[in-house]
């Protein structure tokens, strides 16, 4: 004789984990495999985001990925995504066309301490496909740009082709607010007007007093490490340094235990670290 | 816990079994322990007849064994390959249906799954697994998300727990605090005591005001000082009997500091990556979500367990990030004995001894907590 | 949706794999919506038509026709999907590899000069470039269907790659090797089937193959040390129908 299943407890469904539908207003051609989507909400969207947090992105078919925002889309409720194809769901995101339906759940995160750098001189630091979370900070700057020091952009790319935003970072150039520097690694005098080398020899270029200097890193790991070994040379405080950390992401909310890091969550703790904090595992291979 | 501690009361089996029936009539799923296929695990219960009466095991690195006994306990075994877990928090749950009509430019249709839990009833629960529920509680239900299956599950839960009177030779719950005692966690807690050549009796408490409602339906008679002796010697039995342990002082430090140790490289010689230990573990929480299509155009989204012994689990662009056996096993120790502490303020470790057995390779992880605390390079306090 | 043109191929197999497509039932109506199914010739005499957008690949490569025929499939096809153990791993064909050929032919044959075989049964992927492999023997219906609607969306599928002892214990099976003697090939092999042989109380054949990271020589070692399994008796469970995949084909540390 089986328990009569008289009570039940009826739950709403678990929201934080059900995609709402964005369309795709508008997708620019960035680079070769990178895109610029431009999404609107289908239903009212409320989440304002910080800058440094990261959305889930759901392809019908495919799964999903998580993706740093970029920006809000103009307005309130929208988003600017910029992606680089790498797997099966970025692909499907890089090929997807305007007026397509992703999926979105999110924000999560903590974002970048905008907070902190009051009153500092800020360097932001972008290697490659690091530039999009770190330019999600940016209006944030220039809308309160009295309360903050001097800010310099420092960009890192492989060749010149590999430039994101750059009618973005042009017109930003032209603005006496953030100075922008951008470095290739890869070209000649001919390919490349700017500095040619690493990122990293950008920073003796910037105007900065290192005791009261916050940095945000953003690039794969091995150059945020180096940009952080450069930056405390240069008397910048480990708890003034701060990495955007990647790890394999799937719930994103905490339970699924795929982004530890050492004891940290990226998703609930990170993905935005403070140097000082991650300092005794980041050297620890395979941790 | 001072509210319900000190009322104890003597029933025999048949006001057990008219708590069960009690507990049904409410509309509780009943769960408990029963023999199935050489091994005692735990499924839905009829009645106190379906426990495995007189049978207990012997457990060891590697090897699960059960044995008759020469008396007719419910309970007179440890812990079972299943854990309590894999009712409030399944190994497969479906999240939503998703219905992508044609024109990939109108919105998909979302079905999310619509959670009909009937109210869970536990039966037999140890002091180590009392402990699991309560670390589970905090990893699914603490901010900033909660788990909203594990939360519709745990609702409403019922614990009838029972003091260990015959751990086996894997469990080491004393050294992490956990057992043999139950001290809080339950609605109802038993110790089963034997009574010669006649069946065993049992001593009962309470641990909340359900369980009160549900002792105070019962005959029963008041312990007598002689019965709470019998209970004493029972539980100091148990803990005579425990032989394993892991050192805790200072645990967290000592694994943080050995994360370069040269054993890991011995362990990961033996290991297998099957995953095993973290799919007995009863904290182990660790789940991934995917997408199955049942249609060309009808995705059904599941959440299923997962375990950080596997390579796709650290899978990034550049590759997993745990690629070789050594850091996947690494991982999972130290998270389990240390970063825990961290991120949840307690140890992720019951002490219910489950990995040492349901290892098929027989790794033991209080063998191997004791060889890095005594080989470290680094001295941690003890 | 465009439709996308599906073949179905067939080398040295039992049919097992290709018969998952058809054990699909209902589902294949499913199919039919999006693909053409160009070419079966186990469910149809229809002669093929390329180019072929898909072309499923049952069976080893163990003759020199074979190697052409091969070769050519891959030229008509976008995508080539291998389908089951003697496609991605040779087969228990494959036992040939480790013994003489000539010998083989000789005790079984009035006239061994009479059969032209290559002295080896090989996966596809030796041959040629392949675009996915579905391990299993026979593969798991399910999981061909994950697979073909992933391609037909354009994108490579993820199935997951853990231990069958993981599916084993997802269903709630107590372990056989520990709660009875019973060697489990389970830890070292990739998920997929939903650990039939286990919930019947035997020990995991390997249908599916190694799983990534496999570590046969532990297992091996302890078949031997304390379940008391004789060397041959892991050989003969090892040596089967993945008994040339990395994992399988050398599972002690002798070797």
């Amino acid at each position: 004789m089986k328990a009569k299943e008289c009570q039940f407890v009826a739950e709403p469904p678990d929201s934080i984990l059900l995609p709402k539908a964005f369309i795709i207003e508008k997708k620019v051609i960035e680079c070769s495999r990178v895109v610029s989507l431009w999404i609107a909400p289908l239903e009212k969207n409320e989440c304002a985001f910080k800058p440094g947090q990261f959305l889930m992105v759901y392809v019908f078919g495919v799964g999903e990925a998580a993706i740093s925002l970029a920006g809000n889309g103009g307005d309130q409720g929208k988003y600017f995504l910029t992606v680089r194809a790498v797997g099966s769901v970025t692909r499907a995101i890089e090929q997807a066309k305007e007026k397509d339906i992703l999926g979105i759940r999110g924000p999560f995160g903590n974002g970048w301490p905008i907070q902190e750098a009051s009153t500092k001189d800020i360097l932001l630091i972008a290697g490659g496909i690091g530039l999009p979370p770190l330019w999600s900070t940016i209006p944030f700057f220039l809308q309160n740009r009295s309360r903050y020091g001097r800010i310099s952009l420092l960009y890192g790319v492989r060749t010149p082709q590999d430039i994101l935003y750059k009618d973005k970072l042009e017109s930003l150039s032209k603005g006496k607010d953030i100075s922008v520097k951008i470095a290739v690694e890869l070209a000649t005098a001919r390919t490349w007007n700017g500095h040619i080398g690493n990122v990293l020899n950008l920073i003796s270029h910037a105007q900065f007093s290192p005791p009261s200097t916050i940095v945000f890193v953003c690039g794969p790991e091995p150059m945020m490490r180096f940009c952080a070994y450069t930056l405390l040379k240069y008397g910048i405080a480990k708890e003034h340094i701060y990495f955007s950390m990647e790890r394999n992401m799937r719930c994103a909310i905490g339970s699924c235990g795929h982004c530890q890091f050492g004891p940290l969550f990226l998703c609930k703790n990170g993905p935005v670290f403070s140097y000082q904090t991650i300092e005794p595992f980041l050297n620890i291979a395979e941790i | 816990m001072a509210r319900f501690g000190s009322n104890k009361f003597k029933i025999t089996k048949r006001e057990l079994q008219s708590i069960l029936d009690a507990l049904k009539r409410k509309g509780f799923k009943t769960i408990g322990p029963t023999v199935s296929k050489d091994a005692i695990v735990y499924e839905e219960i009829d009645s106190l007849n379906d426990l495995p009466i007189g049978i207990g095991d012997e457990q060891e690195a590697g090897s699960y064994r059960l044995k008759k006994r020469t008396d007719a306990t419910l309970f007179g075994f440890a812990s079972s390959p299943h854990s309590w877990k894999q009712f409030l928090f399944p190994a497969q749950e479906k999240i939503f249906s998703i219905h992508q009509p044609t024109e990939k430019t109108s919105p998909p249709l979302i079905d999310p799954s619509v959670r009909q839990d009937p109210p869970l009833a536990f039966i037999g629960v140890r002091s180590c697994d009392l402990q699991a529920i309560a670390i589970q509680n905090r990893v699914f239900l603490e901010g900033p998300y909660s788990h909203a299956g594990y939360k519709s599950k745990a609702k409403g839960l019922f614990i009838l727990a029972v003091n260990c009177a015959y751990p086996s030779a894997t469990c080491f719950c004393s050294s992490m605090g956990t057992g043999p005692r139950a001290k809080s966690g339950f609605d109802l807690l038993v110790t089963e005591i034997l009574n010669g050549q006649k069946e065993p009796f049992y001593l009962i408490e309470a641990g909340s005001s359900q369980g009160e409602e549900i002792i105070a339906q019962i005959e029963k008679t008041d312990a007598t000082e002689e019965d709470l002796k019998k209970e004493k010697d029972v539980i100091q039995n148990a803990e005579k009997q425990i032989h394993r342990r892991i050192e805790t002082q200072g645990i967290k430090e000592l694994f943080y500091n050995n994360l370069q140790h040269p054993r890991w490289e011995e362990i990961a010689q033996r290991c297998l990556s099957c995953a095993n230990c973290t799919f007995v573990c009863p904290t182990c929480f660790c789940s991934t979500l995917i997408d199955i299509p049942k249609k060309a155009q009808e995705i059904e989204r599941w959440m299923v367990w997962d375990s950080c012994f596997t390579l796709n689990f650290t899978h990034t662009p550049a590759g997993s990030v745990r690629k070789s056996v050594l850091s996947r096993y690494r991982q999972w120790m130290t998270h389990k004995l240390a970063s825990w502490i961290d991120q949840f303020g307690i140890s992720g470790c019951v002490g219910c001894g489950r990995c040492i057995t349901w290892c098929p390779v027989g790794i033991d992880i209080t063998e191997e907590a004791e060889i890095i605390r005594k080989t470290s390079p680094v001295k941690t306090p003890s | 949706m465009v439709m996308k043109k599906l073949a179905v191929w067939k080398f040295t197999s039992c049919d097992g794999c290709q018969l998952s497509l058809l054990d699909l039932e209902d589902e294949l109506l499913e199919i039919d919506k999006n693909f053409v199914i160009s070419y079966f010739l186990e469910a149809s005499s229809r002669s093929p038509d390329p180019p072929f957008d898909i072309s499923l690949v049952e069976g080893s490569i163990t003759t020199e026709e074979a190697k052409r025929k091969i070769i050519e499939i891959r030229n008509h096809s976008s995508i080539l999907i291998t389908i089951g153990a003697c496609a991605t791993a040779g087969g228990i064909q494959a036992l040939r590899n480790f013994a003489s050929l000539q010998t083989a032919k000789e005790r079984v044959y009035p006239q061994p000069e009479l059969i032209n075989v290559l002295p080896t049964s090989l996966p596809i992927s030796q041959y040629v470039q392949v675009d996915y492999e579905l391990q299993g023997c026979p593969i798991n219906k399910q999981q061909l269907l994950s697979v073909l609607y992933s391609f037909l969306f354009g994108f490579r599928p993820s199935l997951n790659s853990g231990s069958v002892c993981m599916e084993c214990k997802m269903r709630g099976t107590p372990c056989v090797m520990v709660s009875s003697k019973t060697l489990c090939l389970g830890p070292v092999t990739h998920a997929g089937c939903g650990a039939i042989c286990p919930s019947f109380g035997r020990g995991c054949y390997g249908c599916y193959g190694p799983k990534e990271t496999p570590n046969s020589p532990s297992l091996s070692r302890w078949a031997k040390e304390k379940l008391s399994i004789e060397s041959t008796v892991l050989k003969q469970a090892f040596h089967t129908f993945n008994c040339i995949a990395d994992g399988f084909k050398r599972f002690d540390e002798e070797d």
